[in-house]
């Protein structure tokens, strides 16, 4: 009898730390997206359950969600002194989430997202060689790739209309400028 | 014979047979069923008779219009789609209707110069086509009365259109999963376009603009849609006079500069965990005045936003007032602020100014008389910082030990304050554009009956003992 009772915490305790060790491997998954509540973390916008949604999870544990996966970066570049746990994209085509470096992207000032951005994600490089073959436009890039991208919101697209091209342009860099002043 | 009628010579009959009973004895009785099935029978047969003419194809109809010339619908049905390739006037008197069952557009416009005026159009295809799509300049569209489907009215590579007092919304009345349905009015890469005194209600955005310069949206009222009046990427443009009720947010304004929103009212946008009045993200050098912001979640809210000017708003019975995250030199001038929950918050900003705003929570001191509290009115932001990082701290809302701590970290130097808020309300022209809400006059009312009820009971109950 005294022996069982001995032994008991010590069971507990074994059964414990091994619960704990198990945890200790953290394996982050994608989240589903509620378009009741999910707004993106950067732009507010409310972030429908489409191809270019995004999500993050901080090593705390913690899940953003965005709208297009420019505003993701965005965030990435604002918090990167902060642990990332892993952050995920969306295959154009079936909408399956993919973690952001095993994907590939394209990019086209033409491919309108909701925060015009102009880059989608696919899960791999053939699908995303048939959509510009398809489209006949866009560029191709790995996730290595994508961290050269310039992040450019497709606003001059208006520009090509002829309005004001030259004044436009002045105005997105002092714009750029402005934002880079914030962080 | 219209079908009204069908049913007021039916209700005769009856009438007739009741008499008929009432009038002779027993014998009609047994009659009397198959007198109120013939009755009934009747109009069916009738019917038959009078058949819905097919609608008319309209495609052949413009075909035949030479250019600048002018069509007058009759009050029938005419079947679409259509594209208009001519400087052509289409109008009716509002009786005659389109109709589209094709995933096109109902009516494509590609002349510069075309009118469309006073019909009704329903496009019942689904996905991106609309019941009108533009794509040329100089196009008037005014007095339609559209149900869709799918989009309301498209511009595309669209300018100097006017697109006026037309009745836009989707072909049920239900307000949910807005996000699945089209844009009532829906501008991409277009300029000077003027949208006036429209009515647009249970669609995704009311009026989504993106890209382009110089519009001018007036007038219009939108409702229980997701955003009421949504711009992306939209200089040099003008939101005025337009009123939201029920929308997830009524204006949403981002990376807009040199815009103007004013004189508009947005009302009860608190539907949705996320709603605002007006949200303002990467907002520059605008002007946000005169707006009237009441009953929403939250006023104003302003993410990356600056160089602004925010004067002369009412934010009333607003859960919070205005918020403002990351936003710098901003001017925040002569707004009241009554009956709020948070009058204000403000996070990571700096360098705003705050200045003879009038917050009904704040107890001043005007030494000198000149109806200016000499004491300024610190914003404590500390409640927000909280529950920015968990918001399940929200429960120690107006708790003790919050209050406390909001106290200790009130009025250090970063945090922002009213140098000069107003002693009274002062007597300036009212916010929004002029409909006051019924709200406070029922609630006035019903405070008043109470009162009567109270005094009439203590009397009546004093006199009995």
């Amino acid at each position: 009898m005294n022996a069982k009772r001995f032994w008991m915490p010590i069971a507990a305790l074994t059964l414990g730390a091994l619960v704990m060790s198990g945890c200790g491997a953290q394996k982050y998954e994608a989240r589903p997206i509620n378009e009741a509540v999910d707004i993106c973390a950067v732009c507010n916008m409310q972030v429908k359950d489409d191809a270019f949604a995004t999500q993050l999870t901080m090593a705390d544990g913690k899940n953003y969600k965005f709208d297009d996966i420019g505003c993701m970066e965005q965030w990435e570049r604002e918090h990167e002194k902060e642990k990332l746990g892993m952050d995920f994209v969306r295959d154009y085509n079936d909408k399956t989430w993919i973690e952001r470096d095993k994907a590939t992207y394209v990019h086209d000032a033409s491919i309108r997202t909701p925060m015009a951005y102009g880059v989608i994600s696919f899960k791999d490089k053939t699908s995303a060689e048939e959509f510009v073959a398809k489209e006949g436009a866009g560029k191709i890039m790995s996730a290595s790739e994508l961290e050269n991208h310039d992040w450019k919101q497709n606003k001059d697209m208006m520009m090509q209309h002829g309005e004001g091209g030259a004044e436009g342009m002045k105005g997105m860099g002092g714009h750029q400028q402005e934002q880079s002043d914030h962080k | 014979m219209s079908n009204a009628d069908f049913v007021r010579y039916n209700m005769s009959c009856i009438r007739k047979d009741k008499e008929g009973v009432r009038l002779s004895n027993t014998r009609i009785l047994p009659v009397l069923p198959l007198l109120v099935l013939l009755c009934l029978w009747l109009p069916a047969t009738v019917m038959a008779d009078h058949e819905v003419p097919p609608p008319v194809p309209l495609q052949p109809i413009i075909d035949r219009m030479a250019e600048g010339e002018a069509l007058r619908l009759a009050d029938q049905t005419y079947q679409g789609p259509v594209t208009i390739q001519k400087a052509v006037s289409i109008e009716g008197t509002g009786g005659a209707k389109l109709l589209n069952d094709t995933s096109k557009s109902a009516v494509t416009v590609e002349a510069d110069g075309a009118r469309l005026q006073g019909f009704q159009i329903t496009h019942n295809g689904n996905g991106d086509a609309a019941a009108v799509e533009i794509r040329a300049d100089r196009v008037n569209v005014s007095q339609l009365a559209i149900r869709t489907n799918g989009y309301g009215i498209l511009l595309r590579d669209a300018n100097h259109a006017v697109l006026n007092d037309n009745d836009i919304s989707w072909f049920e009345a239900d307000s949910g999963h807005p996000e699945n349905k089209g844009n009532g009015i829906d501008l991409y890469s277009s300029n000077h376009n003027l949208i006036l005194d429209n009515r647009i209600a249970y669609m995704k955005d009311a009026i989504y603009l993106e890209k382009g310069r110089n519009e001018t949206v007036k007038g219009n009222r939108v409702s229980h849609s997701r955003y009421g009046i949504h711009l992306m990427y939209i200089d040099d443009s003008q939101v005025t006079d337009n009123t939201g009720d029920y929308n997830f947010t009524g204006a949403m304004v981002m990376v807009v500069s040199n815009a103007t929103v004013s004189d508009n009212s947005f009302r009860r946008q608190s539907g949705n965990v996320n709603s605002q009045g007006i949200l303002l993200y990467d907002v520059r050098k605008s002007r946000i005045e005169r707006n009237a912001l009441e009953g929403n979640r939250v006023g104003v809210y302003m993410e990356n936003a600056a160089e602004n000017r925010i004067s002369d708003n009412d934010f009333i019975r607003n859960f919070i007032g205005i918020q403002m995250i990351r936003s710098k030199a901003n001017m925040i001038r002569h707004n009241v602020f009554a009956a709020n929950v948070i009058e204000a918050s403000e996070q990571e900003s700096g360098s705003n100014r705050l200045t003879g705003n009038y917050w009904d929570s704040f107890q001043g001191l005007d030494v000198t008389n000149d109806g200016i509290s000499e004491m300024p009115y610190s914003i404590r932001p500390f409640y927000q910082n909280v529950i920015a990082r968990n918001s399940a701290y929200q429960l120690f809302f107006q708790s003790p030990g919050m209050n406390f701590l909001s106290d200790m970290f009130a009025g250090g130097d970063q945090a922002a304050k009213d140098v000069a808020p107003l002693m009274n309300m002062e007597s300036r022209t009212e916010a929004g554009n002029g409909r006051r809400t019924e709200d406070s006059s029922a609630a006035a009312a019903a405070g008043w009956a109470l009162l009567v009820a109270a005094t009439s009971i203590m009397i009546l109950g004093g006199i009995r003992k």
